[in-house]
């Protein structure tokens, strides 16, 4: 399943980061074309990184070009569900011979499509598609790899019995099996998990040294001036003071697992994918997923005959090395990038239609200067960031239509429950977030404050939560106490210790969050608290986040397109960033993946989010608009989809590109 | 023929007492201050100096307070009152000049005239401080290098040319990432990032000290000095330093002028002044948000006129002084 | 003289070595390993395949058995794989080099050719108005803010007047060929120019300045103004010829400049130039091009310095080295 929402939003923070670092855009009296008509459509983009290919892009905005030249077996229309495109997907679910409930996936695709270069379509451009996101070196965005096809584990592997295989390794090495050795060995390796910075006196993480450290925790160190002994003593203490923060088990999977990859491929097939015809192939889950459907055929066609000639499992790179240039069968066929400006053509082999514009071109431009360059006739649709001032101008502007339509995403207020792990305190500091003013004054209509941690874009979205923390001092004051902190001499304190939150932020100066945070310094001060708030680079706040070095964070979610929220809030979720674990969570997450019913599954994400924000661990700020705005003057805007919303629009999904024509 | 002498006398007596004798440093400070630029230089920093030294004293606002407005009444409420939570609040965000706030309010609700005194401390703090390390290290370690020569030159000078080589803006990032890592508060944040551009800056003026030194030793002052047996320390703080010190006044005034450049580059890259505070660095940032750009010239202009007519003032004064410095300019 | 070059250059090895310590040491500081910039905000992402991914990109290994791997391969001549463009990190720069030689060396000719005849203008005029408006010009221009002034004459002349582009290297609409193409490459290249020329011209010119003063109190100037040589013939003739040593030597030094890109003036012009692409490549942690890079100018200044230091033996016949 395709990345492309969640990296969007990761690659746009990076670029407002250094508005002035991209750019460009074109000459300004050339703007209207010299009275013949115009052939040519250009699209306004942010920075490119040059890989025009959707299994290995590095960035959202390389796949709106990239949309543009493969054409997907199914994609999403304007309520964001999954429709047929070039193919479709039947779902069938059946009962394994153990009786346990299997889905069977059949993906078709149209016939008599061709490729740009002419060379038909066939089922096998699909099945290329799954090898290799699948494939054991794979370092692209796709989790197809994790999906639970079977088969697919034992592809991965590379053995044929992969559960021996799991199950050999978690007898010597989960955590009640492994040995001491073992475990020493794994923290020795791993440098405590990459705790162990190699120096000495070296530093903690909160000011001590590793000596002080192992001095508190009832071990000598006073002795030791080699890193390497220090490091053996600190394994010694973490296992056995603190084993259970440890996981020796996916270290060591990992590594019987490259070690079988380096004795030869023993495994070429994925059990569960099976070609049925020229245009058919039926993908076999093992479990039942909410997911299956659009891991499978939200996917581009990609032709085996130009990307697969030397490809071998284990070996990508002939794959990568076409990454500047694309083929595929979509309205559009590659022609050139340079310059910051990436010329396409009209594919007259498309499906759908040879498309009415005969070019296409993407310019790199800032962000700033994306309102300009529309005016002046340079670019014809872009989408510049939405705020009250550009709609404003818009609106002034005769030659200017545009679309707002909602950001499959939203902004929240992390807290980790780790770092600050008295639930009380969290939400004392939840009371403290005056959210309503900071968000109305930045966006006014363009944004609506949230009440749960979900992008309300989605279906399952209780539209009519209420607010679960209100801006309350008093309340906030209440929760401190019962906390247990107490005002001494001016300041708020616990067992001699002052409350003091760290907060990292990226971009303050420009982040519609920021006066939260200002009125909640200057909140926490006045009841003898301190909030320290750290403005970061956006690249910097996120390592921060996954280091879990911030007791509190702004951040965003760009939200993939279903309600899965196990990798957030899951104990096992690789972005649990809270590190709030609750078993009662995770199984009503897992009762929703199986959910396929919409109604049913509406009523449990409802329970599940006001669990999490029982836990105080996420305080969701605001949802806020993306902006597409065409320019009149060049394009004829009767052509343009009829219904613009968050999942089609033309930028990022190319709707019914084929359709648009110019004046 | 007495009568002659004695009158002679007087008048040679006269004479030399009428006779203004100058110091080099009055003769320096003469030329000095008939360079208008220079002069109008020295204005502007005293201006500065007491604008962002006194000035916030006599600001009823705080340096990050922000301003909220009630929907309704459209009056407004300051950031203590207990009100600020109510559904008709909102942040008076880029309010028009008046009387309260006169340059306005930015982006973010904060005054910008408050901010603009404020702003200019840390940026001629900035300046200073930065100069000043720079200096320490640089003198030291170029004078050790040109006075004694040999291999302790040789390796000082592979020192400052490896230091040139590394990228600038890659270093600071880094650091203020790792500062971030050891927990230094963001309030302390801005002395640690002068003395990392201090440390990186040394090596140009090592360079030119070293090069001073070198040709100074060799003149023959210095033989003469060098015959009288006297003390190294002496030779060098006595004969030798004197010697730089113009070059090194004249180094100081630019390089203030240059760091307080430095520092708004680095502010717009995002790794200056943390949040919250101000230097005019990141206020003049605002100048890339074109709606900001074209619709409110009262948030980016003022800083930025500041840092121009600092920077100006800083390197007016730096030629004056040189040509001051320069016995050989006549007039 | 052959002896010293060689031996400049050995010395150069040694420089770069250490240079090259530093900056992996640095390098691999970098806020924001790539793999977590990549990962970041995708909700999926398991810890597994975060691990694997470090693997492929070599992150899992430590600080030193990096360097070593990085320096092997470098000596052979492979600087690695951009995380980033996944392409060479030679044909990366090759790519980019263009635009960034092409701006800066413009640049610096124009600058030349404005800075030395106005310093010695405004040296032989000192104190009088001409003078100080060159001076205070020129510093004006040294004294900005380079974002700023891109900023505000982005405002003027692009969006205020329309006479130039906004930004961008090439018209979007047409597809220009042959003459057309470059004069309109030559269109988008204007404001930059001028950016980096007025930001720029101010040092040299002063630098011009002062040492052209010093000529000019010189005895052999007097000795040629005092057997009555015409005026012309003094400036042009011994001054001028004087002020070039210095002149030329600070010019070898700006060598480096030629392609370590301007990261701020090629953002905001949105050009593709070496600068911008280095940005990109600290903030995300693309280590194999930062150090293949860095290298570059690395070298590039040191071969600056020892140009410059060859260049003055060859303009002043008294240099010699020993």
């Amino acid at each position: 399943m395709r990345k492309r929402l969640a990296l969007l939003l990761a690659t746009a923070m990076v670029v407002c980061s250094m508005t002035g670092c991209g750019g460009s855009s074109g000459g300004a009296e050339n703007g209207g074309g010299s009275g013949s008509s115009i052939d040519t459509m250009v699209l306004g983009v942010n920075k490119l990184n040059g890989v025009f290919n959707q299994m290995f892009s590095t960035s959202a905005f390389d796949d709106q070009i990239s949309d543009k030249i493969f054409s997907n077996v199914c994609q999403l229309d304007k309520d964001g569900k999954l429709v047929d495109n070039a193919g479709h997907v039947e779902t069938e679910e059946i009962k394994a011979e153990d009786g346990h409930e299997q889905v069977k996936y059949t993906v078709s695709i149209k016939k008599d499509m061709k490729f740009s270069d002419g060379e038909p379509v066939t089922i096998d451009d699909v099945i290329f598609y799954y090898y290799v996101c699948a494939d054991p070196t794979y370092d692209g965005n796709s989790t197809l790899s994790q999906a639970d096809i079977v088969g697919m584990k034992e592809y991965y592997y590379d053995t044929k019995d992969y559960k021996k295989l799991v199950k050999e390794i978690e007898d010597k090495y989960s955590p009640e099996n492994i040995s001491e050795e073992d475990f020493i060995k794994y923290l020795i390796d791993t440098k405590c998990a990459d705790w162990f910075d190699d120096t000495l006196p070296g530093d903690v993480g909160d000011g001590r040294s590793w000596a002080e450290y192992l001095k508190d925790e009832g071990y000598d160190a006073s002795s030791i001036k080699k890193p390497e002994e220090m490091l053996e003593l600190l394994a010694k203490c973490e296992y056995e003071k603190y084993a259970e923060n440890y996981d020796p088990l996916s270290y060591y999977k990992q590594k019987v697992i490259k070690k079988n990859l380096g004795k030869g491929t023993k495994v070429e097939k994925i059990a569960g994918i099976e070609k049925v015809d020229d245009y058919t192939c039926t993908v076999l889950f093992d479990s039942v997923s909410i997911k299956g459907d659009r891991e499978v055929s939200w996917i581009p066609i990609t032709p085996v005959h130009y990307y697969g000639k030397d490809f071998k499992k284990g070996d990508l790179s002939s794959i990568k090395a076409l990454n500047g240039k694309p083929l595929g069968s979509g309205p559009f066929t590659f022609k050139k990038y340079d310059n910051n400006l990436v010329s396409l053509d009209a594919n007259p082999y498309y499906f759908e239609g040879e498309p009415k514009i005969a070019h296409l071109k993407f310019q790199v431009v800032n962000d700033e200067d994306k309102l300009d360059l529309l005016a002046a006739g340079d670019v014809d649709i872009t989408d510049p960031s939405a705020s009250l001032e550009i709609v404003e101008q818009i609106k002034d502007d005769d030659n200017l239509t545009d679309s707002l339509v909602d950001n499959p995403g939203y902004g929240y207020i992390g807290l980790s429950a780790e770092r600050i792990p008295d639930k009380n305190v969290r939400k004392g500091l939840m009371h403290l977030m005056n959210r309503a003013p900071a968000v109305q004054s930045y966006y006014g209509e363009l944004a609506e404050v949230i009440e749960r941690p979900m992008t309300p874009t989605l279906a399952e979205y209780p539209k009519d939560a209420k607010e679960y923390y209100g801006y309350d001092k008093e309340k906030a004051k209440e929760y401190f106490e019962k906390a247990g902190y107490k005002k001494v001499d001016g300041k708020l304190v616990k067992d001699g210790k002052q409350l003091k939150i760290t907060v990292g932020i990226g971009e303050a100066s420009s982040h519609p969050s920021t006066p939260i945070l200002t009125q909640m310094a200057n909140d926490l001060k006045s009841l003898g608290g301190e909030l320290a708030v750290n403005d970061l680079e956006p690249n910097v706040l996120f390592n921060k986040v996954q280091g879990g070095e911030l007791d509190m964070w702004v951040q965003a979610w760009g939200n993939s397109t279903d309600c899965d929220l196990t990798q957030i809030y899951g104990s096992k979720g690789g972005s649990n960033y809270s590190k709030y674990y609750d078993s009662k969570i995770d199984d009503i997450q897992a009762e929703i993946l199986k959910t396929l019913d919409l109604k049913e599954r509406s009523k449990l994400v409802a329970k599940e989010l006001d669990m999490i924000m029982d836990a105080a661990i996420c305080m969701p700020v605001y949802q806020r608009k993306n902006l597409e705005v065409y320019n009149a003057m060049n394009i004829n805007i009767d052509t343009l989809p009829k219904n613009i919303t968050t999942y089609t629009n033309i930028l990022q999904y190319s709707t019914d590109i084929e359709k648009v024509e110019m004046n | 023929m007495e009568d002659l002498q004695a009158r002679n006398q007087q008048e040679q007596d006269e004479f030399e007492q009428n006779q203004v004798i100058m110091t080099p440093g009055q003769l320096v400070m003469k030329r000095f201050f008939r360079n208008k630029l220079a002069c109008v230089g020295i204005g502007i920093i005293v201006f500065m100096v007491l604008f962002c030294a006194i000035g916030p004293f006599f600001s009823p606002y705080g340096e990050y307070e922000i301003f909220y407005i009630n929907n309704e009444t459209k009056e407004e409420v300051r950031m203590q009152q207990a009100d600020v939570g109510a559904s008709y609040m909102g942040v008076n965000v880029k309010a028009p000049i008046s009387s309260k706030h006169w340059l306005g309010t930015d982006a973010d609700g904060r005054d910008v005239f408050t901010r603009l005194m404020y702003g200019g401390r840390i940026s001629l703090t900035v300046g200073f401080v930065v100069v000043i390390i720079e200096l320490l290290v640089g003198i030291t370690l170029g004078g050790i290098a040109g006075y004694y020569g040999g291999i302790v030159d040789m390796i000082i000078m592979r020192l400052v040319e490896i230091f040139y080589c590394i990228p600038f803006i890659p270093l600071m990032l880094i650091t203020s990432a790792i500062m971030f890592g050891y927990g230094i508060s963001p309030k302390y944040k801005i002395y640690f990032i002068m003395v990392v551009m201090g440390v990186l800056y040394w090596a140009g003026v090592a360079r030119i000290v070293r090069g001073q030194i070198l040709s100074l030793r060799e003149m023959e002052y210095m033989q003469a000095a060098e015959a009288t047996g006297i003390r190294t320390s002496r030779k060098i703080f006595k004969h030798l330093v004197p010697n730089v010190m113009p070059m090194i006044i004249l180094i100081a005034t630019m390089d203030i002028g240059s760091v307080i450049l430095t520092e708004s580059v680095l502010s717009f890259l995002g790794v200056g002044i943390a949040w919250p505070y101000a230097s005019w660095g990141n206020m003049v940032d605002a100048v890339n948000k074109s709606v900001i750009m074209k619709n409110y010239l009262n948030i980016w202009m003022p800083p930025g006129i500041c840092i121009l007519l600092t920077v100006l003032a800083f390197n007016f004064i730096g030629d004056g002084l040189r040509d001051a410095f320069d016995p050989r300019m006549k007039r | 003289m052959k002896q010293y070059i060689l031996k400049r250059i050995g010395i150069s090895v040694l420089v770069l070595l250490g240079v090259s310590m530093l900056l992996y040491g640095i390098c691999r500081m970098v806020p924001g390993d790539y793999v977590a910039n990549m990962t970041a905000g995708n909700q999926n992402i398991t810890p597994e395949m975060e691990q694997r991914m470090r693997e492929v990109y070599g992150l899992d290994k430590g600080v030193v058995e990096g360097y070593v791997s990085w320096l092997k391969d470098a000596l052979r001549g492979d600087f690695g794989t951009s995380f980033i463009y996944q392409e060479s990190v030679v044909s990366v720069i090759a790519k980019y080099i263009g635009p960034t030689v092409s701006l800066a060396g413009i640049s610096m000719l124009l600058e030349i050719l404005l800075a030395i005849p106005l310093g010695i203008i405004a040296a032989r005029k000192q104190y009088s108005r001409t003078d100080y408006t060159i001076v205070a010009i020129a510093i004006i221009g040294i004294s900005l803010p380079s974002f700023f002034f891109a900023a505000v004459l982005k405002r003027v002349f692009a969006i205020g007047l329309g006479v130039l582009p906004v930004s961008g290297m090439v018209t979007a609409r047409a597809d220009y060929v042959g003459f057309a193409h470059f004069l309109d490459l030559g269109k988008h290249f204007v404001l930059p120019i001028i950016v980096f020329v007025v930001t720029g011209v101010g040092g040299l010119l002063r630098y011009v300045r002062t040492n052209m003063l010093e000529v000019l109190s010189a005895d052999y100037v007097r000795t040629a103004r005092a057997k009555g040589l015409p005026e012309r013939k003094v400036i042009g003739k011994h001054a001028f010829r004087n002020t070039l040593i210095p002149v030329v030597t600070m010019v070898g030094g700006m060598i480096p400049n030629l392609f370590s890109g301007a990261v701020i003036t090629e953002g905001l012009f949105g050009l593709e130039g070496l600068g911008n692409v280095a940005l990109q490549a600290v903030y995300q942690g693309d280590i194999p091009y930062l150090m293949g890079f860095n290298m570059f100018i690395a070298l590039m200044t040191l071969v600056g310095t020892l140009v410059s230091d060859i260049l003055y033996a060859v303009v002043d016949p008294r240099v010699r080295y020993n």
